[in-house]
């Protein structure tokens, strides 16, 4: 009925004619003899067949199997002050959320509790872009229902579904990286193990990227599994492919930070041999001074070991090639990777005896210095910063900050203690750099101890009042993030004492309110934990 | 009455001033916060130099704030119902307002018991009616000589075939619509423009939904040109449907209007906002013990507010007067004597997606154009078939979800059922259902 309507209406009535039989004699009875138009016939007829069919609509039947079970929840659910402080981080910068949602998940979990099912939607979306680890915690808060609601959205990406065994024998090359991660760090020996037995089947490529990965991970299995592919499938080949000479440099790598490796015995045995310079003898021998001590690099290549050969077969280094600007011949560029991965420790002999010994003579000398802009820069800097950081060397990277100018040193405050730290910014009076506050020891949750918040917050009242010529806006964040909670009445105070003055809206508007805010949203989880 | 935090969202503008008004709801940021039985109000420091004033009447619903923006309900508005939503101890009870408050608080209620009314003389009157005659006249002939070029228009489409249809550029269905805008009847041009906005790229669907729209624009015209044979309840229905606007004002001042006290619910509330920059606010109420359905329209543009804010969920205590036509669904408020959020009595509901369908036949019959109907129904569950959201009933009948229908949404339906059946009340419209929200332990939670 309806089918022969539209087929009339598509071509027209010019083209085709209207067929009354095809219509149920409900409709045909509403018909006017002496209607005669065609165009009129059929459009009456398509809205009186409209009508016949919905008026005669029947819902469709759900066919197959459905799923009936219903979500319980066996947890408690918060109280609604718990809903309240979710309100007040949500409406926080987003420099904030993450951390004070961890703070507030961390409680709830602590007291076995669960949000109630209005929550659940409002908190996925919150920290759909937020870390693994606090998605986690999320899913511990969600109940039962909130798990269960998982399935149906999976933008909100918190199935944690590559990390199973069918991801490394199914999964895309990134969902195998994503497992072997997982694995290497919670236990290297069965990531191993994994990996060995699907080495053969593996591209060049993919087992290049799987080497990157173990580069980060030291422990005694990888070091085994590096040492047994860098002595036989990597090892020189004069006809090996420029992908298995990446390898075998990313071996090396492996390789040279583990003391315990040949490879590395026998570098640092080669690297040693460089050192020249006399140790004073008898009592005043005890101190640090030593005669003429400096690390005499070839300028061209040795037959020893600073020669192409070596290095390209030993360690998978480029033999020609270096960057100019930095370098001023190759065995510094090869050098520089060499401070990079060796731990140290292991460069001490007789003439090196700490860390100050290495730094004096690789930094302070003038053979390894590069002019940039009228600037004399040590070339070595770079790599002892990076060995310093990568194998998180505290007491390297302490004296390389007493060294070095404090921009250069930014990466380095991560790796120093805390101690060291509070020290490092009260002897420099760095109270009012945010970017030393922010790249500290202090993981994004961690709070300053409340001695150290004290210091911070008055000084930066002090300048932002009387001085006005501070980055208040990028401070606020970070003392928001970092100040202790115990410091809340000494803000209180301060900003009442800063009313009068008339840089009160730049103090009140970057500084007190966002720090008030947060404050106050720490102060009130911890008074629920308690 | 107290909100909710998804009422408050619901009423914001748009998710930035919810946003920003989430961010003003903690009571350290308020100079002053205090509450009298039927007004809150507070004062904020913005970027001028003295507060802004905001306060908010929880009895009727409304809100004021002397902020600059033009938002409405501003984020000052927003953040003073959230703080009362999750802090209500945070406002201190007085018992008399401060001028600025009483001032507004006491025009609104006097306006809300007596609604304006000009005093008019029976000269004035006779005037009045003269004049309204001779503009009838007049548009009744612009409309006919309109609804003459539609009905042309119509059969050279039907006559040539609708196949090329889909080749049309959208210029033509502009041209045809601007002509019955012309013409005073801006009904039709609705029904045009949604003729020109079908997704002609789905072959058969295209094909089914021009030609119902076609034939059932065909039959209101021909309705339309019966005109003189028709009851008065259809000729008001007809030239609704043509464009004729009724005035709220007027209706509610008319004593033979239908009007029904009760105890409305407010159970969802759609926005659209048009290319003009017209925004349409439908709310669906239902009348807890007259088991009526009404809709009642609001409408803003970039420079007035919604005059009778309603927030989605709440219970209102209201006399609705209803617009006259052949299926009375359209309303206005009358008088709100409170709001509130406790349902004494749920509505009337319907067992099944089978009541559901037989109540929309009932209603076609009583006006074949209404073109959705809303329907509490019992025990229905969502589920995915398909990678598509359907509900199905005890029956294991379904409808399928509207796709317009928020992701957002249907995850909180399901957050908060668990599977569980629950009583759903809905728009049911294109053969989809529009959930509005659903009813739990005596409460009413929208979607």
């Amino acid at each position: 009925m309806w089918q022969h309507l539209v087929e009339v209406a598509l071509l027209g009535t010019e083209k085709k004619s209207l067929n009354h039989s095809t219509l149920p004699s409900e409709v045909q009875a509403h018909f006017n003899p002496t209607d005669t138009e065609p165009e009129h016939n059929l459009l009456v007829a398509s809205a009186l067949c409209h009508y016949y069919t919905e008026t005669g609509r029947e819902p469709q039947r759900a066919e197959g199997c459905i799923d009936e079970s219903i979500i319980e929840e066996t947890q408690e659910v918060a109280p609604p002050i718990y809903r309240d402080i979710y309100n007040r981080i949500d409406s926080t910068n987003l420099h904030f959320k993450e951390s004070l949602l961890n703070y507030w998940l961390d409680s709830l979990i602590r007291k076995k509790l669960i949000i109630a099912p209005d929550g659940i939607v409002p908190l996925f979306n919150t920290a759909q872009n937020f870390a693994d680890k606090t998605k986690a915690k999320i899913v511990e808060v969600i109940g039962n229902k909130g798990r269960w609601l998982l399935q149906f959205q999976s933008d909100f990406k918190y199935t944690q579904t590559n990390i199973t065994p069918q991801a490394w024998d199914e999964g895309t090359t990134a969902n195998r990286k994503e497992h072997l991660t997982h694995m290497l760090h919670s236990n290297p020996e069965n990531a191993i193990d994994l990996l060995k037995s699907a080495w053969d089947q593996e591209s060049l490529v993919n087992k290049r990227g799987y080497l990157e990965m173990l580069k980060a991970v030291p422990h005694k299995s990888i070091v085994e599994f590096a040492e047994n592919l860098y002595k036989n499938e990597f090892s020189f080949n004069t006809k090996e492919k420029k992908t298995e000479k990446e390898c075998r440099k990313i071996l090396a790598t492996i390789l040279l930070s583990s003391e315990e490796t040949e490879l590395h015995q026998r570098t640092v045995h080669q690297l040693k041999k460089y050192f020249v310079g006399e140790k004073k003898k008898g009592f005043l021998g005890l101190g640090a001074a030593k005669i003429g001590l400096e690390y005499q690099l070839p300028s061209d290549e040795d037959s020893q070991f600073w020669n192409a050969a070596n290095m390209e077969q030993a360690y998978g280094l480029e033999p020609k090639h270096y960057d100019i600007s930095i370098f001023e011949n190759i065995n510094q560029s090869w050098l520089s990777f060499f401070i990079e991965y060796i731990p140290a420790n292991a460069w001490q002999n007789e003439l090196i005896q700490s860390h100050a010994d290495l730094l004096n003579c690789f930094l302070n000398g003038t053979n390894f210095t590069v002019s940039t802009n009228e600037k004399k820069r040590p070339t070595l800097l770079h790599a002892f910063i990076q060995n310093a950081t990568t194998r998180n060397n505290k007491q390297l990277a302490l004296e390389l900050l007493v060294r070095i100018p404090t921009t250069e040193g930014i990466p380095l405050l991560k790796h120093i203690t805390p101690k060291e730290f509070e020290k490092y910014v009260r002897d420099r009076k760095y109270f009012a750099d945010y970017e030393i506050l922010l790249n500290g020891p202090y993981g994004v949750d961690e709070s300053w101890p409340i001695e150290f918040s004290e210091y911070i917050l008055a000084n930066v009242f002090e300048q932002a009042l009387h001085q006005g010529n501070l980055n208040t806006n990028a401070l606020g964040t970070v003392m928001a993030q970092h100040l202790h909670t115990e410091t809340y009445t000494l803000l209180q105070r301060l900003n009442e004492k800063a009313k009068d003055s008339n840089l009160y809206y730049s103090w009140s508007k970057n500084l007190y309110e966002p720090i008030n805010s947060i404050l106050q949203i720490r102060k009130l989880i911890t008074t629920l934990n308690n | 009455m107290i909100f909710t935090e998804q009422q408050v969202e619901t009423i914001s503008p748009n998710p930035a001033a919810y946003k920003a008004g989430k961010a003003l709801a903690v009571a350290s940021k308020w100079v002053t916060l205090a509450k009298t039985d039927r007004v809150i109000w507070g004062e904020i420091q913005g970027s001028s130099k003295t507060p802004y004033q905001v306060q908010i009447d929880i009895v009727t619903m409304g809100y004021k704030c002397n902020c600059p923006s033009r938002q409405f309900p501003c984020k000052h508005n927003i953040g003073l119902m959230l703080l009362y939503a999750s802090n209500p101890n945070e406002f201190k009870i007085e018992s008399e307002e401060p001028e600025w408050v009483k001032s507004w608080i006491d025009k609104r209620q006097a306006k809300a018991n007596k609604p304006e009314l000009e005093e008019i003389t029976e000269e004035k009157q006779e005037k009045l009616d003269k004049a309204r005659e001779k503009t009838q006249t007049d548009r009744f002939q612009s409309v006919q000589v309109g609804i003459d070029e539609l009905e042309l228009w119509l059969k050279d489409l039907i006559r040539i075939g609708i196949l090329e249809l889909p080749n049309k550029p959208a210029s033509d269905f502009s041209k045809i619509a601007a002509r019955m805008v012309d013409a005073k009847a801006p009904g039709l041009a609705g029904w045009v423009k949604s003729l020109g906005s079908i997704d002609y790229s789905n072959p058969t669907e295209w094909q089914n939904e021009a030609l119902t729209i076609i034939s059932k624009l065909y039959l209101l015209i021909r309705t339309f040109k019966n005109y003189e044979n028709l009851t008065p309840t259809w000729q008001i229905t007809i030239k609704n449907l043509v464009g004729w606007s009724q005035s709220a004002k007027e209706l509610i001042a008319n004593n033979e209007s239908e009007t029904v006290k009760d105890q409305w619910l407010v159970a969802g509330q759609v926005t659209e906002t048009t290319d003009d920059e017209i925004t349409t606010q439908r709310n669906y109420l239902v009348g807890c013990q007259s088991n009526r359905y009404a809709l009642i329209l609001n409408f803003s543009t970039k420079h007035t507010t919604i005059e009778n804010p309603l927030i989605p969920g709440s219970v209102i205590n209201a006399e609705l007067v209803f617009f006259p036509s052949a299926l009375p669904h359209r309303a206005a408020i009358k008088t709100t004597r409170s709001v509130g959020n406790q349902l004494e009595q749920q509505p009337q509901s319907l067992g099944t997606w089978a009541d559901v369908f037989k109540q929309k036949a009932a209603q076609l019959q009583q006006n074949p154009w209404q073109q959705e109907t809303t329907a509490i129904i019992d025990d229905l569950r969502i589920t995915n078939r398909n990678n598509r959201w359907i509900a199905y009933d005890k029956n294991l009948n379904y409808v399928m979800v509207s796709p317009k229908f928020d992701l957002q949404k249907i995850m909180r339906w399901l957050a908060i059922s668990g599977n569980r059946k629950m009583r759903v009340a809905g728009i049911i419209r294109s053969e989809t259902l529009y959930p509005l929200g659903v009813f739990e332990n005596n409460q009413y939670i929208t979607l």
